[in-house]
């Protein structure tokens, strides 16, 4: 720890004081009438995802009593912890008006998805946190935690299902987007939820093993990367059936934005790049994970991991919620393209991100270990 | 005194401007006279217990450290717990005021089955102490601007910031919120907690209680019971500059919360509130623990006469040589 440690939370806090003032400075973003949600609310998308990923290290140990899993539940927990501020602060920093956001909790509008969606992502947050903190502290006291906790944990299993199931309910509750007016939305949300979560988990822990000499167990790595193995074929299997339906069925709605984001449309295909590097990814990662030599293995592991997560990161990161506006219903493609201060604010908030969890890994750790 | 008449002193503290002020029109005593009277207790007071603890006598170096003292090269220091130097002792002292670093160390013990004896962090009080001292700063520098004519642009910068948020279109301070929930808070744990209660004393809820009140008519007189602003400010300028005149605008409320304030004030210096003083004048967090390498000079130490060896060789040295002695110095 020591120097290096500092050195790290220093560069992370001046980065985190560059997005804020590029963000305090309203450059223009990219956003326009017709994609009115852009990267900011793509990566929140995505980062609710790896908030509810959580379930993936929580059932295993509390429900099925995996021992494996002792070491990296708190890790899980506390990834969720952050995963959800760095969603709050995604969500903070694409509000035109932020000073009025406690309108939200005052002025409520239950009929509304989003303002489910607050309800559930600041509860989650509550349940992680208290949950992380006081089986953290029970690991430190070497006594039993209060029994109140196991009805916190029951909370947290439904509860991770419900934040990103809403967070899709946003989205696929809106007749005339066609790409998001699908009900296998929400399925196809946990699952990738749960392939890239546990993959950026897996990435965490080999990073800590480097930096901190903190080893979680091979045996919760293997099953880990199982989880994320699976979750991966669950999410090909979605993307599949969404294109037979569009296209065998031969819907132009359903059609249109699919052409958009992976061969483009009307001479438009800004995503079109990216995208195919999504198939690549995907490709990639199913062929390490698949075969259990490879997954076994500590470097092809990683590799299949860090594709996993990017492949994710592209398609609910960014390419979801954009292509959902487009065409506009007026069958018009207005194309949307991150500009520099809309990226460089996101960076902000992943270093963020980055700063809590070296600050919560560096308190489990030192828990742990001493 | 206990509880209920403490209580019983604050109603009739509330009661004393209202009754003065609404039944005989005692302004200029509410608004000027006992305002002054507090403003001197409160700095000739503070005063006085200063100056009293900076005579007293440090007897013994004996600051509390929690870490490893420097000592020899290859034991690893606490550079800023254990301070060796004046500049840590600062460092530790700066962080202990604006952090509150002793207070996060709290502990709760707990028996466990077994018997175990186990100690819970326990940060709540940290955090509520925390909140309520920088919120209480806040405003008490956003109050600056009745006093201050034109006012700062930093004054003006702390109170957007303060009142970022938004309410029914007016901005909601921050501050108020946080020292609201967090005095109450207080106060509730000193009341309410069987054995936080049973060590409490007036002293320890009675300040509390003080504050509550003038935080709340202050929340009061900004957000729901509206004041006359320019009177408020007109009085407060000319408190400020000697020239006093209580304007009769002001509603009862304003005076509650002022003579509130002006109770708390005098009571100030012969309090536990003196703390704020008292911090950087306590012998266990100013010295440096350097006591292995600076002889601390106990200041009540007699003056002993010593006599030295090298006195001592210098009277005897040629008795010391003719007996066949060794001597130091030829």
């Amino acid at each position: 720890m020591g120097r290096s440690y500092l050195l790290w939370m220093g560069f992370l806090a001046t980065v985190m004081a560059v997005g804020y003032s590029v963000h305090m400075l309203d450059f223009p973003a990219g956003l326009s009438r017709d994609v009115s949600w852009g990267l900011h609310i793509a990566q929140f998308t995505f980062f609710v995802g790896v908030a509810a990923s959580a379930l993936m290290v929580v059932l295993p140990y509390y429900i099925h009593n995996m021992k494996e899993f002792g070491r990296i539940t708190l890790l899980g927990e506390f990834l969720a912890v952050t995963a959800v501020t760095v969603c709050l602060l995604f969500i903070v920093v694409d509000l035109g008006m932020p000073h009025r956001i406690w309108n939200v909790v005052f002025y409520p509008t239950p009929n509304s998805p989003l303002f489910w969606d607050v309800v559930v992502l600041n509860g989650y947050i509550l349940i992680n946190l208290v949950l992380g903190w006081k089986m953290l502290e029970a690991e430190h006291q070497g006594a039993p935690p209060p029994f109140w906790t196991k009805w916190v944990m029951y909370a947290s299993l439904p509860w991770a299902v419900s934040i990103h199931a809403v967070t899709a309910f946003i989205y696929a509750g809106l007749p005339g987007r066609d790409l998001w007016l699908t009900a296998l939305l929400a399925p196809k949300f946990l699952a990738s939820a749960f392939a890239a979560g546990p993959a950026l988990l897996i990435l965490l822990c080999a990073i800590l093993k480097r930096t901190a000499r903190f080893d979680v167990g091979a045996a919760a790595i293997d099953k880990l990367s199982v989880v994320v193995m699976y979750a991966t074929i669950t999410v090909t299997i979605m993307q599949v059936s969404e294109f037979f339906t569009s296209f065998y069925a031969g819907i132009p709605a359903h059609m249109h934005s699919l052409q958009y984001l992976f061969f483009g449309l009307d001479g438009h295909h800004a995503l079109t790049p990216l995208m195919w590097i999504y198939v690549v990814l995907l490709i990639t990662a199913l062929a390490i994970l698949i075969r259990p030599k490879l997954r076994n293995d500590e470097q092809t592991r990683l590799i299949g991991c860090a594709a996993v997560f990017f492949a994710m990161m592209i398609e609910k990161g960014l390419a979801l919620t954009v292509a959902g506006f487009i065409p506009n219903p007026f069958g018009r493609v207005t194309e949307y393209v991150p500009t520099w201060s809309e990226l460089v604010v996101m960076l902000g908030v992943w270093a963020t991100g980055a700063f809590l969890i070296s600050l919560f890994y560096r308190l489990v750790i030192s828990v742990k270990e001493g | 005194m206990s509880m209920g008449a403490t209580i019983l002193l604050f109603a009739a503290l509330c009661a004393i401007p209202w009754i003065g002020v609404t039944l005989f029109g005692m302004h200029t005593l509410f608004g000027v006279v006992i305002p002054y009277i507090a403003w001197a207790l409160f700095v000739g007071g503070v005063v006085c217990r200063v100056l009293y603890w900076v005579k007293a006598p440090v007897p013994f170096c004996i600051p509390t450290t929690c870490g490893q003292q420097r000592s020899l090269s290859w034991i690893k220091p606490a550079r800023i717990d254990n301070p060796f130097t004046d500049g840590a002792v600062f460092i530790r002292m700066l962080l202990e005021v604006l952090c509150f670093r002793s207070l996060f160390r709290n502990t709760r013990s707990e028996l466990m089955g077994g018997p175990r004896l186990t100690y819970y962090m326990e940060k709540w009080l940290w955090l509520a102490a925390l909140a309520f001292h920088w919120s209480f700063l806040v405003v008490v520098l956003r109050h600056l601007r009745f006093f201050l004519e034109p006012t700062p642009a930093w004054l003006v910068i702390l109170q957007y910031l303060d009142g970022f948020f938004e309410y029914s279109l007016q901005a909601v301070f921050a501050s108020g919120v946080v020292i609201l929930l967090s005095v109450t808070y207080l106060f509730l744990r000193r009341v309410m907690l069987p054995d936080i209660r049973y060590i409490s004393l007036p002293a320890d809820y009675f300040p509390l209680l003080v504050i509550e009140g003038i935080v709340v008519t202050g929340l009061l007189m900004r957000y729901f019971i509206r004041v006359d602003i320019i009177a408020v400010k007109q009085l407060a300028l000319g408190l400020a500059t000697f020239h006093p005149a209580a304007p009769t605008a002001l509603s009862s409320l304003f005076y509650i919360h002022l003579f509130l304030l002006c109770v708390l004030i005098s009571y100030f210096p012969f309090s536990k509130l003196m703390h704020m003083g008292g911090v950087f004048l306590s012998p266990t967090r100013n010295m440096a623990n350097n006591s292995r390498a600076v002889r601390h000079v106990n200041p009540w130490d007699y003056p002993v006469h010593v006599h030295t060896y090298a006195e001592y060789e210098d009277e005897f040295r040629d008795k010391m040589k003719g007996a066949g002695l060794p001597v130091d110095k030829e």
